[in-house]
């Protein structure tokens, strides 16, 4: 042991005998300083990085790793009174590739190219680039995106998206409005009830690792989108197409710039049918010029010339003491002069009797009697009628026109507005003045939407008629109703005439206000007609305007045979559409009857007039059809009891699906895609772009016939 | 051999590396989450588990193998070493842009790891003979040799982080042998003038210190001079040398230094580390709950970065007490170095805090920004084998001394 020792002294295993303890307690320190030093620059940077910074560090983080995917919510669809789909949103998909996730390349190239219609070359190519993400293809229909599930892909994604559709095409564009690439409401009924109808979209939070892998944030569930509200309007689109064919071929046949017809029920104020031409597809929007997207019926100021003549009569009765056929006036053999400027009348009359005055609307006649009109009050008068503010209706961008008030009256003043000059107005403001006489007197608010309900059909918002004040007394309103009768039957207003029914109306031309010469123009019209019928107890209101009619331009020339167009129709149609434009009142439509209702729609006819025999319910069949594909409940007025159901099948009017749509300019597959929306089959010519197609777009397409398409390559 | 418990072993020192290790093992299993779960990928957990109780058991033999064993076998030992690094040039086995690794059956082995204490050792055994003055130049050229030998064969890898431990061990482990102040201040001076020398006035100042030193020192003409000069050479060449390299090495040695010069490179990886930590906040995010961790933003989470997984999910408290463990460690080791009567042990065991200590300082000074990226793993908490056998092996040793602390 002691030698052992011994060695390990010398070799210097046993500590030095040079170093003190004082020395060891130094240098010891010294370490633990060094130490204490470096602990406390490593903890400094840690205060700074971990709690000063946190907040920078950890949004750094977020940015990262988390990402949020918005989730579209579906629009709300718009109806028509009927139930027809007027705006609908389509469901389509993205297909999009994350090319770096994909285990089976060729596979998956190979599946998509047959799914996408691609060709499996190119497609293969993109998916073996090094992106990070891909799309593939745009607008798939989900029948597609279901195929390309069932494959379970990995690396390929499907985005779901929403595209507005607007399967009536033109038709009521300029009332709906329409909604951008995006989905966003850009005008009309869109915009006015966006609120309603856009819904909410939903979102989810995602984490996301370096290499792009996806998990769900336990943190931020997924919020689901709520889809938004359906909007039924007052709206008829029977109603509407005729309106709109109509108009369309007043105008045409005029060579006018354009023209408005708005067919409103007198009792509610409910718009039936609003037109405008030209229109433009809403589904195309981006083709045409913003000029066309404006609703002119609410929104185009013109002077309203012999139609604010009523107003005129109107206050006669009321303000004075006249006699309609005792009291003569003399018109001056049709030139008259005031204040320096020369009266016409269009025809040159002596001696009229009041009621004649306005049968043939003299405007020396109405000048005269308008001397004796109080300004404030024939102000009051105008005012109260509606016009110089706006209607109210629920559509965006209506205009209010110009009523100038007393103060500001020249000394021509009431002379002119007696005669529908010195006044700017809508095409509505005039209609709703006329519905105030149709229905005793009383201004109501015009409306477009009736009800708001959700997806379920649970009433969300719903509106009735609202009176706005009751203008004239129902007696005034009477005699101007039996005058206007007068108009149709013996005035300027006999081309309105329609053969067993009773119309009143009035005819209206004026000049048009020439803004750049601060003139009225001499060779530019406004020819309107404006009128209810029948006479006795009025169901609709219907104001034609056309505007700068190169082809004749007195109202009684060109809008009255417009008027007289639609008004035949309307009456020629089936006693069951009449019945749907009756007054509906909130509480009394057809689920709040109490009556128990069968739902055929969809059935075979057959089937469906067998349930309706076992039930002994009346019936009536219209069309050739052999489904029902409408159908419409008429509940007695006394009772509300259910008298009688009629079923349309297959009626040859313009409903959605029967009208071919225009495919020139599509791609194939989009034509095929739009045909299969309205559930039309298609006979292929050669492939590509569509360049011809039969029947020609606006046409119907016959029962059991197929739309041909002749296609080029592009 | 009648003692209590406690006077044959260090509690204090146990409760040190046994609460690092299980900082490690809680960090690695929030790390593997994502394999524990799903079962792919490497479930370095169940490894590290597996590295402790070897280790655990290696600590335990060495505590209790004679204690001369070691002063006996510390210069065969340190040739062994030698070796295998040499070995590791020629038929090692490559990653990462490096060859580190021996195949050893199943096993791989990182030599440097070995030589680390191989080297001290040597050195120990060397500087413990009182024959040897570390202030005499002779002897302080030869005590540098052991330290040189392995760090050229590591830098040769090229592990330069690693490497860097052995030049770095040299400074304390000297003092701690009786390296005048003076002397250690000439050793630090050249590397300050390398530093200095790329900015005039950092390289006068730097200078002016080295003349106000050697003249107040009054040390021998010969060796004020030859110290000037040696300065003054390195000063002069260093921005010669620094023009005559190449464009990407000079970026390569611009992000070693500054890397938020490379957000993609090696930047990145600081960038995502400081990202985790500075996340984690007072309290962290909880365990399993570090977004960085587990959806893998982080890198190298399992070795280099796994302080920012501690820092991310348990925050600022959590590192902090992870720094105490470590103070605690290496105050202990100052302790034990102080009471062993064994200058062998005494100096041996100021290089073992020296290797941990060093190791701890740039690992976690890498994951917070304030040191360049080298690589170099978190003792008793970062995985890898090699390093938990190493670092066992060590805390076995110090047990030892310990047990024989009043033994010369």
């Amino acid at each position: 042991m002691r030698a052992k020792t011994t060695r390990y002294r010398n070799s210097g295993y046993r500590r030095a005998g040079r170093e003190s303890g004082k020395e060891l307690r130094s240098r010891v320190l010294l370490l633990r300083l060094l130490w204490l030093s470096l602990f406390l620059l490593v903890v400094w940077r840690l205060i700074d990085v971990q709690i000063v910074q946190h907040r920078q560090f950890a949004e750094i983080g977020k940015r990262h790793f988390k990402f949020g995917t918005v989730i579209p919510a579906q629009r709300g669809t718009i109806y028509d009174r009927n139930g027809e789909r007027l705006a609908v949103d389509l469901i389509h998909y993205s297909v999009a590739a994350e090319p770096p996730r994909i285990d089976d390349k060729k596979r998956t190239a190979r599946v998509l190219a047959r799914l996408l219609g691609k060709n499996p070359r190119n497609l293969l190519r993109k998916l073996q680039s090094t992106k990070k993400f891909i799309y593939l293809a745009h607008k798939q229909p989900p029948e597609i995106a279901d195929s390309i599930r069932v494959y379970r892909l990995s690396g390929i994604r499907l985005e779901k998206k929403f595209s507005r559709y607007y399967p009536f095409q033109t038709y009521a564009a300029q009332v709906l409005g329409f909604c951008n690439l995006d989905n966003e409401a850009q005008a009309g009924l869109e915009k006015s009830y966006d609120k309603y109808l856009r819904g909410k979209p939903g979102w989810s939070v995602f984490f996301r690792d370096r290499w792009g892998n996806q998990y769900p944030d336990w943190e931020y569930p997924t919020s689901r989108p709520i889809n938004g509200l359906d909007v039924q309007s007052t709206l008829d689109m029977v109603f509407q197409t005729i309106l709109e064919d109509e108009l369309a071929a007043g105008v045409k046949a005029h060579q006018a710039d354009r023209g408005s017809a708005i067919l409103m029920n007198p009792e509610t104020g409910e718009i039936l049918a609003m037109a405008n031409y030209p229109g433009f597809d809403p589904n195309r929007y981006f083709q045409y010029a913003i000029e066309r997207f404006r609703n002119t019926a609410i929104a185009y100021l013109y002077d309203p010339g012999s139609t604010f003549k009523m107003v005129s009569l109107a206050y006669m009765l009321e303000q004075l003491t006249i006699d309609l056929d005792k009291d003569i006036v003399f018109c001056e053999n049709g030139r008259y002069r005031l204040f320096g400027k020369t009266i016409r009348d269009h025809e040159p009359y002596g001696w009229l009797t009041v009621r004649q005055v306005f049968e043939r609307s003299s405007n020396i006649g109405v000048i005269k009697l308008a001397r004796r009109f109080k300004e404030p009050v024939f102000y009051r008068y105008a005012r109260d009628f509606g016009f110089g503010v706006r209607t109210g209706i629920d559509l965006p961008a209506e205009a209010g026109g110009i009523l100038h008030t007393p103060e500001t009256f020249t000394r021509s003043t009431k002379f002119y507005m007696g005669i529908g000059y010195e006044v700017a107005v809508t095409p509505l403001q005039v209609l709703l003045a006329y519905a105030a006489v149709a229905n005793g007197g009383r201004l109501m608010r015009p409306y477009i939407v009736r009800r708001i309900s959700d997806s379920q059909g649970n009433v969300v918002r719903e509106r009735g008629p609202q009176v706005i004040r009751q203008v004239i007394s129902p007696e005034t309103a009477a005699y101007i109703r039996q005058v206007l009768q007068g108009v149709v039957e013996r005035g300027t207003g006999q081309r309105a005439r329609v053969k067993g029914l009773s119309i009143a109306g009035k005819t209206g031309t004026s000049q048009r206000w020439d803004r750049d010469r601060g003139t009225y123009s001499a060779d530019s019209h406004v020819a309107s007609f404006v009128g209810f019928f029948p006479a006795e107890r009025p169901r609709f209101v219907l104001m034609v305007v056309v505007f700068n009619p190169r082809k004749g331009y007195y109202g009684s020339q060109v809008a009255a045979p417009i008027f007289r167009n639609i008004a035949s129709r309307l009456v020629g149609l089936p006693a069951a559409q009449m019945a749907a434009a009756q007054i509906m009142h909130p509480e009394n439509t057809e689920e709040g009857a109490g009556t128990e209702v069968l739902r055929l729609e969809g059935l075979a006819l057959p089937t469906a007039i067998a349930i309706l025999k076992e039930h002994r319910i009346a019936y009536e069949v219209i069309g050739g059809g052999d489904r029902v594909q409408q159908q419409k409940n008429l509940f007695s007025p006394e009772n509300g009891r259910l008298q009688k159901v009629v079923l349309i099948s297959n009626t040859q009017n313009l409903i959605s699906g029967t009208i071919v749509p225009r495919l020139k300019g599509l791609t194939l597959k989009e034509a095929l895609q739009k045909l299969s929306r309205l559930n039309m089959e298609a006979e292929v010519e050669g492939y590509g772009v569509v360049v011809r197609q039969y029947p020609p777009p606006g046409r119907p397409l016959e029962r059991n016939k197929r739309v041909k398409l002749v296609c080029k390559p592009a | 051999m009648t003692e209590r418990w406690f006077k044959q072993v260090d509690p204090w020192l146990l409760l040190a590396v046994f609460g690092l290790i299980g900082m490690g093992l809680v960090a690695l299993y929030s790390s593997s989450y994502p394999a524990i779960q799903s079962g792919k990928g490497t479930n370095y957990f169940m490894f590290q588990l597996f590295w402790v109780l070897v280790g655990t058991i290696g600590m335990v033999i060495i505590a209790f193998i004679p204690h001369r064993t070691f002063f006996n076998l510390s210069y065969v030992f340190y040739g062994l070493a030698l070796l295998l690094l040499l070995m590791v040039l020629f038929v090692g086995t490559r990653g990462m842009g490096a060859t580190r690794w021996l195949r050893l059956g199943p096993f791989n082995i990182q030599p440097s790891e070995i030589a680390k204490i191989a080297t001290l050792m040597a050195v120990a055994r060397y500087l413990a003979s009182e024959r040897i003055n570390i202030n005499q130049v002779r002897y302080f050229l030869t005590a540098s040799m052991f330290f040189l030998l392995p760090f050229l064969l590591i830098v040769k890898q090229p592990d330069l982080g690693t490497g860097l431990v052995f030049i770095v061990m040299v400074l304390p482990v000297f003092y701690w042998a009786g390296l005048n102040t003076g002397n250690l201040f000439l050793i630090i001076i050249p590397f300050l003038t390398l530093i200095a020398s790329f900015n005039y006035y950092a390289f006068f100042g730097v200078m002016g210190i080295l003349v106000g030193y050697l003249g107040y020192s009054r040390r021998p003409l010969r060796v004020a001079i030859v110290n000037f000069l040696l300065n003054i050479f390195i000063g002069m060449i260093t921005p010669f040398l620094w023009n005559q390299l190449q464009p990407y090495q000079k970026k390569r040695i611009l992000t070693f230094a500054n890397p938020e010069s490379d957000p993609l490179g090696a930047g990145y990886q600081v960038i995502q580390s400081m990202v985790a930590i500075g996340s984690g906040g007072l309290t962290g995010k909880g365990f399993l709950q570090g977004s960085q961790t587990q959806l893998r933003f982080l890198p190298e989470q399992h070795t280099d970065f796994i302080f920012a997984v501690i820092g991310e999910e348990f925050g600022f408290v959590g590192v902090t007490l992870g720094l105490f463990l470590f103070t605690l460690l290496l105050f202990r080791i100052f302790r034990i170095a102080s009471l062993v009567k064994s200058r062998y042990f005494s100096i041996l065991s100021v290089g073992i805090a020296t290797v941990i200590g060093f190791h701890m300082v740039i690992n976690i000074g890498m994951t917070i920004g304030l040191l360049p990226v080298t690589g170099l793993p978190l003792p008793f908490i970062s995985y890898g084998g090699s390093a938990m056998l190493t670092n066992l092996g060590m805390i076995g040793m110090l047990l030892n001394f310990y047990r024989h602390r009043f033994e010369y």
